[in-house]
């Protein structure tokens, strides 16, 4: 194994390895091009604020899949989190706490799945199933099935105002990412989750907590999915009881995308926000464009459909 | 060559393992019987048996993964009850899985260190990963069992001997006493099966006791001091590989007790 084969092999392992980002920067240029106004420090801004929410789902999607989960009840989440806060701040709850009580409420229902999954074994896909189908009805008997107005400036600011020239919703995702990034890099506890993805049985053997540890990767998918329902809840000063439905499908697309592996071990948060970007942006692109909302879902379903092809000739190609 | 048998021949001190009547009965069916077995620091244990003859449940009890339902075990002066795999590890009784080993995805100083990784503290408080640390700690654990590996490839991609070679430089880094191996050599090309043999001697003769499950009989003769042969559930045979042969050692595992010379 000498060192300039090795090192030829990561720079073309680089370059397949970031083609997502390239194609992300082509779409940019590309927009660029055919809606002139698109090239702008707020319209790069606006990228991101509009891809917040979902790269928030994303990292949700992403730490469940390290550890071959995959959590169906994000968008259900996320839609419960924005109804409680918006009760609570309605019932007279200062908006801190408010945000507070319902991020826990998000990470206790997130949390609340990875013990039915891993104590009472029922099986990833199902538990999180009927996690969705619960929090959607709680979030409609919470709202009572109409929308709520959120009065709180307080609240509302989180989806207006800037720090230092910076949206606050880029921020927060901004940090999540960050955060995460060093967790599942440089600490024991991120290197289990990838190894309980790359060998569960070897991971139990080697005495890593398996079953606690999963558990908490659906809390935290909880947690992330309950800050894009604050961030949704924010942007519209509104608790729409149909925030978040249908959203885990583009969360669970933005990291296959990104190239994770929907079966666990593999993946990182790099790929998870450029994948989250991406898609974002397409979505985007199609508004720009003016091209009916009829075919998003059909542009999603492709998207998804290209990466996991590419992304199975990557390695087809390299091994 | 014969290294690892001399060690064995001369045997100073008490058995590093110690089983008496070990029997285990799943419902009527009685899958061990009576078993003894002692086995000492430095020797390779051959055990042989047809399948079902009870070599996985035995290992599997003194790996602590399945209770005896009668018998006593001692290992290291202490006498080993209700145990689970954990304990075992801790102790230093090391089992390797044919393939459960290792973690597919992770390099090989993750797989040498998972579970108890080296941390540094970070601004005083974050407990981060010493990386660096146990690189250079598994440069030097492969180094003493003079074993060449890629190391900053997943595991996955390297070759399944490969892999048993870092299943093996971990058992020796955490310095186990007792290593069980379950067919180390099955799913191994031409190439890499000499090496691995030559890996399980250099590991006896640091004083591990290796117990070596396996089907394929020259590997026996080459690496063993002693054959154990199960057959049904009893002890159908115990010596040293100099003074048995093969057809000796095939009869007693389809024949059982009779046969012993």
């Amino acid at each position: 194994m000498n060192a300039t084969v090795l090192k030829g092999h990561s720079l073309r392992q680089f370059l397949m390895d970031q083609g997502v980002l390239f194609a992300f920067i082509a779409l940019l240029i590309f927009l660029a091009f055919v809606a002139p106004h698109f090239v702008s420090v707020n319209n790069f801004f606006s990228v991101l604020t509009d891809a917040a929410p979902l790269v928030l789902l994303a990292l949700s999607e992403l730490v469940v899949m390290l550890v071959a989960g995959i959590d169906l009840s994000v968008g259900a989440v996320a839609g419960l989190t924005g109804a409680l806060a918006a009760t609570m701040m309605l019932s007279g709850f200062p908006w801190p706490l408010a945000l507070f009580l319902a991020l826990l409420a998000a990470t206790l229902a997130g949390l609340l799945q990875g013990i039915v999954i891993n104590y009472l074994h029922i099986t990833d896909f199902i538990a999180t199933l009927a996690g969705l189908s619960i929090f959607s009805s709680l979030t409609l008997i919470v709202t009572n099935g109409e929308p709520l107005n959120i009065n709180d400036n307080g609240f509302n600011a989180i989806g207006e105002s800037h720090i230092l020239g910076i949206p606050d919703q880029v921020w927060i995702a901004g940090l999540m990412v960050i955060l995460l990034a060093i967790f599942l890099s440089l600490t024991a506890s991120g290197l289990y989750l990838y190894a309980i993805g790359g060998n569960r049985v070897a991971a139990y053997r080697a005495g890593i907590r398996v079953r606690r540890l999963r558990s908490l990767a659906y809390a935290f998918s909880g947690f992330s999915a309950g800050l894009a329902g604050v961030i949704f809840a924010a942007q519209l000063a509104t608790a729409d009881p149909n925030a978040g439905r249908g959203d885990e499908l583009p969360a669970i697309a933005a990291v296959v995308i990104g190239g994770v592996y929907l079966f666990g071990g593999r993946g990182t948060v790099w790929g998870a926000l450029i994948g989250a970007l991406l898609l974002s942006t397409i979505l985007d692109g199609l508004v720009l464009l003016n091209i009916s909302p009829f075919y998003t879902e059909l542009v999603e379903g492709v998207v998804i459909l290209l990466a996991v092809m590419l992304g199975y000739l990557k390695k087809r190609g390299t091994v | 060559m014969n290294t690892a048998a001399e060690s064995a021949s001369e045997r100073q001190g008490p058995p590093l393992l110690r089983l008496r009547g070990i029997g285990k009965r799943f419902g009527a069916v009685q899958a061990l019987r009576d078993i003894d077995l002692d086995v000492w620091p430095g020797e390779v244990l051959a055990l042989l048996g047809d399948n079902g003859a009870g070599k996985s449940t035995l290992v599997k009890i003194i790996a602590g993964a399945q209770a005896p339902t009668s018998g006593s075990m001692q290992f290291h002066d202490q006498t080993l009850r209700q145990f689970d795999p954990r304990t075992a590890r801790d102790l230093g009784i090391e089992t390797l899985y044919q393939d459960l080993a290792v973690a597919e995805n992770l390099d090989v100083s993750a797989n040498i260190f998972l579970g108890r990784e080296r941390k540094k503290r970070l601004l005083g408080i974050l407990p981060f990963l010493a990386r660096r640390e146990m690189r250079k700690e598994s440069v030097l654990a492969l180094q003493k069992l003079a074993i060449q590996l890629p190391l900053r490839q997943p595991v996955g991609e390297l070759s399944g001997g490969q892999r048993q070679a870092v299943a093996i430089a971990r058992a020796a880094y955490w310095q186990a006493k007792l290593v069980i191996m379950d067919e180390p050599t099955a799913a191994i090309g031409v190439g890499e099966h000499a090496a691995i043999l030559h890996l399980i001697q250099t590991l006896a003769a640091s004083g591990v006791a290796v117990i070596l499950i396996t089907h394929t009989m020259p590997d026996v003769w080459q690496v063993a001091s002693r054959i154990t042969v199960l057959t049904r559930g009893e002890k159908a045979l115990d010596g040293r590989p100099d003074d048995l042969d093969e057809d000796l050692v095939v009869k007693a595992m389809l024949v059982g007790k009779g046969v012993a010379a």
